[in-house]
């Protein structure tokens, strides 16, 4: 009697013990798999929220071959404030540096409407006025739920 | 041991319901942001310029709007002869918005041009451009 009572509290236990741990196990691969499908979600709204376009001419886009220096502006067409200071253009090919920024119209963030226009030098590219080439802009947006934004567009420009 | 059975099942199946209701809120929660995903795909504005002309260094044009959507002016970038961009509010103030199917007679004055040849319009990612007659 007494030997069935004790193999019954070892049977207990090692249930209880058995449960347990599943039940860490099963509550462990949930929180892993929630928070994953939470930074997607996040990332999925914070992108949609991000948007910019060509606010120049696009058959008339200023082009400097001595100074190097190719005028764009950009406006913000979404509803997160966009980082002037973080954004990437290819010019027909070439990555380019971002020589300079100014917001137009008085204002002092990039926020949504806003125009910025961009000083912007492919280096090493030859190119020359009436040449059509394809510009590639990638903008990010300030941090929404933790995540930055990011929208990219080309469009093609004729060079003046 | 039935007893210990039935404690270790009432644990799981506990656990699992917890997990269930956990789905079941996740699944609520993806849905409501799709949701909000998809309502930031807005269409890009039809904005349209009809025709401009420039008289005594006011530029006159007529503009609509073919879209579904208001165009604010503040949002409304022109750029004349491919110069610096000009926002539309800070020369049309009689009005704010071109709504749905509104075409609108605009005069700019003061812009500085005078025989200008292109206008370009770009609001919200819609384009438009028109040479002057």
């Amino acid at each position: 009697m007494a030997d069935g009572g004790a193999s019954e509290l070892i049977m207990l236990i090692s249930s209880l013990l058995v449960a347990g741990i599943v039940t860490a196990l099963l509550i462990a691969s949930w929180g892993g798999l929630a928070n994953s499908v939470d930074i997607v979600q996040n990332q999925a709204e914070a992108n949609s929220k991000t948007n910019a376009a060509l606010a120049s001419d696009p058959m008339q886009v200023s082009w400097d071959q001595p100074s190097c220096n190719l005028s764009l502006h950009i406006q913000n067409t979404g509803t997160l404030e966009l980082l002037d200071a973080e954004i990437g253009i290819i010019a027909n090919g070439t990555a380019s540096t971002v020589n300079q920024t100014r917001l137009l119209g008085n204002s002092s963030t990039w926020t949504t409407g806003e125009v910025v226009e961009l000083q912007v030098c492919p280096s090493g590219v030859t190119m020359s006025a009436g040449q059509e080439i394809i510009v590639t802009v990638v903008v990010r947006s300030e941090h929404y739920q933790g995540i930055s934004g990011q929208y990219s567009f080309s469009e093609v420009i004729r060079l003046v | 041991m039935g007893g210990s059975v039935s404690i270790s099942a009432l644990i799981v199946g506990t656990a699992l319901l917890g997990i269930f209701a956990l789905a079941s809120l996740s699944l609520n929660n993806s849905a409501i942001t799709a949701t909000g995903v998809l309502e930031e795909n807005y269409d890009e504005p039809e904005i349209r310029l009809i025709n401009a002309s420039e008289v005594s260094g006011v530029i006159h044009l007529n503009m609509t709007n073919a879209g579904d959507e208001p165009i604010s002016f503040d949002q409304t970038w022109f750029s004349i002869d491919g110069t610096l961009p000009i926002r539309a509010s800070d020369y049309h103030n009689q009005t704010t918005i071109l709504f749905p199917g509104e075409t609108l007679h605009m005069q700019l004055s003061g812009t500085g041009f005078t025989s200008p040849a292109r206008i370009f319009v770009a609001s919200m990612g819609g384009q438009s451009g028109i040479s002057f007659s």
